[in-house]
């Protein structure tokens, strides 16, 4: 981390970085140390990440878009951060947002909308937050699309207060796409503006788990990859009704089979069709490299932060900067193997970029099977960035987490 | 008959052994298949007359980070090899041709055709192998493809045309971290077994 944490700025390689407009916000908020749950939902995110994110960003990068990420898992994870990470969320006008909430959730008697409210881990009334708030404020931004998913249950909780906005002061985580595929799942974030608010059971409904890939997880996650794949491969239009339509039928229906249950997801989207054009060639041009700040002055004490357990600590200093220190690799990642750019040029930012931050070049880079975290190889960051900055297969990087002294990635190539 | 009986139960554990240390062999198959696609991806581009020389010899220095050794004699379980080997073949002379993979990359560089255009089968086409264990931390699969030469000559017109069939071979060591094991894969030699002239 201490080699990372004078990296706190970004370094402008590309024109693409300095000049796109362009960005998907995940906020993704994640229960991971639920006594009851936890273990269930650190796999939600592990296949959130692989198996949604993921191919989103790739396929959206060849829009014009770039990608931050807000990842709140672990001790991280509370109402206060939710608000706090609302509060500072700054979006352009082109931009996506997406909002995903994994935990508990439950409704009060007096509710007068449909939709839940998240506990986030406490247990006081007054901090769960209410998911049309939070619709609510990121539609107040004015993104170009919001999505805003809350997994969780949508039963009565006895003695929990109705509430449609926050109540708590502020004081207080080895693909393959081929261009049809990248095509279809960019054309349901670009094609469509406005709104989406869903959550994964109507009132009075708890929402279950089911088993993918032999483990367990919440039922509706596990729906949505599959409704992804169906989007990416043409089975479902890439139309924000029949994909929502999809997952609604498919969760409902092994809720039923596997586990007896009746579990309805509810979505309402206010959407028109408007196609967004890809962004003009300028964003092609030679990478540039802007001069970089001074490094932080006062290092916060030093945290790994591997893998995500249920158990896992986290200050909230180290994993905001280990967020920005993974949005920054992702950017930059992604422009080294973006074969868009001449080949030349790719080498010249590599070579730069190897040159400004020699003290990293020997940190080492670990990639991680496609669907799992299994540890397929290992190289220094200069072999990478060297690898990527010279390959015409990859479609995109995933940053998977930073960990002292090593970089996580998913690589997905192109067919 | 006893003997052979023992014979048979020794191996099937041995086997499952072996397996057993390999929690997730479908993924490193996965990540084999990757590399060697991406040494296709280099062998097509060093080859392409439209880049620079500067650039396709830079392009030579990263492919051969992909092999065992990096294209030197390299050491396996105290064993020394010698550096990692392409084979060629062609249909005017029969045989094959064994050259060190740096000199066969430099060779592909300097290739005399005006044009040069190779094409190799789809990373999610590639055939692997199942994993085979050869020491206490290394594996070994293979991975099949076929690859297609098109030269052309000064007037622009196809000079040589074939396609053959190569055997990659992959090394998988297991290294055992604080966290859980890492499992690199790097390339071995490759071999030439079945070419014709299209």
């Amino acid at each position: 981390m201490k080699y990372f944490r004078q990296l706190l700025v970004l370094i402008l390689l590309g024109a693409s970085l300095s000049m796109s407009a362009r960005t998907i916000h995940w906020l993704t908020f994640i229960d991971t140390t639920d006594e009851n749950v936890g273990q269930i939902d650190v796999y939600g995110r592990e296949i959130l990440y692989n198996r949604i994110i993921g191919v989103v960003n790739a396929a959206l990068k060849e829009k014009g878009y770039q990608t931050a990420i807000h990842d709140i898992y672990g001790s991280r994870f509370s109402p206060e951060a939710c608000k706090n990470e609302l509060a500072a969320l700054k979006v352009a006008p082109e931009d996506i947002v997406v909002f995903y909430y994994i935990g508990h959730g439950g409704r009060s008697k007096n509710d007068t909308v449909t939709w839940p409210q998240m506990q986030f881990g406490t247990n006081y009334d007054n901090k769960f937050v209410p998911l049309e708030w939070v619709h609510r404020t990121i539609k107040g931004k004015n993104p170009r699309l919001a999505v805003v998913i809350g997994m969780c249950c949508n039963s009565y909780v006895d003695g929990l207060s109705a509430k449609t906005t926050l109540q708590f002061s502020p004081n207080f985580g080895n693909t393959y796409m081929n261009d049809a595929q990248i095509e279809n799942l960019a054309k349901l974030f670009t094609d469509y503006k406005g709104d989406i608010i869903l959550s994964s059971s109507t009132p009075g409904q708890t929402s279950g788990c089911i088993l993918f890939n032999n483990k367990a997880i919440d039922a509706f996650t596990g729906c949505l990859v599959d409704a992804t794949d169906g989007v990416m491969n043409g089975r479902i239009q890439p139309d924000w009704n029949q994909y929502l339509g999809a997952v609604k039928t498919l969760v409902s229906d092994r809720m039923n089979y596997y586990n007896d249950r009746e579990q309805t997801v509810q979505f309402k989207p206010t959407l028109t069709h408007d196609p967004m054009s890809k962004p003009a060639a300028p964003a092609k041009e030679t990478p540039k490299e802007a001069s970089r700040p001074a490094p932080a002055q006062n290092p916060a004490n030093e945290k790994p932060v591997s893998n995500p357990t249920p158990k896992q600590e986290q200050s909230d200093d180290s994993s905001a900067e280990r967020d920005e220190l993974i949005n920054y690799f992702n950017g930059m990642f992604n422009i080294l193997a973006d074969s868009g750019y001449k080949d030349d040029e790719r080498i010249d930012a590599a070579e730069a970029f190897l040159a400004n931050n020699s003290e990293l070049a020997k940190v080492n880079v670990i990639t991680l099977g496609q669907d799992s975290d299994t540890q397929v190889g290992r190289q220094s960051l200069e072999d990478f960035v060297g690898r990527i900055a010279t390959s015409h297969l990859l479609q995109g990087i995933n940053v998977a987490g930073i960990d002292g002294g090593r970089i996580y990635v998913r690589e997905i190539y192109r067919r | 008959m006893k003997k052979i009986i023992y014979l048979l139960i020794f191996m099937i554990i041995g086997a499952a052994d072996a397996l057993a240390q390999i929690q997730d062999a479908e993924t490193i198959r996965r990540r084999a298949a990757e590399m060697v696609g991406q040494m296709n991806d280099y062998i097509t581009s060093m080859a392409d007359k439209d880049k620079s020389l500067k650039t396709r010899q830079y392009y030579r220095k990263k492919a051969l980070n992909l092999f065992i050794g990096k294209g030197e004699p390299y050491t396996i379980d105290g064993k020394r090899y010698k550096a990692v080997s392409m084979q060629t073949t062609s249909v005017n002379r029969p045989g094959v041709k064994t050259t060190p993979m740096g000199d066969y990359f430099t060779h592909l560089i300097n290739l005399g055709y005006k044009d040069v255009d190779i094409k190799s089968t789809e990373i999610g086409q590639i055939k692997v192998s199942s994993l085979k264990r050869i020491s206490d931390d290394t594996y070994e699969c293979t991975c099949y493809i076929e690859q297609e030469f098109l030269g052309y000559g000064a007037d622009g017109r196809p000079r040589y045309h074939d396609i053959t069939k190569k055997s990659v071979q992959c090394f998988i060591t297991v290294e055992q971290t604080v966290d859980e094991p890492q499992y690199i894969v790097q390339l071995g030699n490759v071999t030439a077994t079945e070419t014709r002239r299209l």
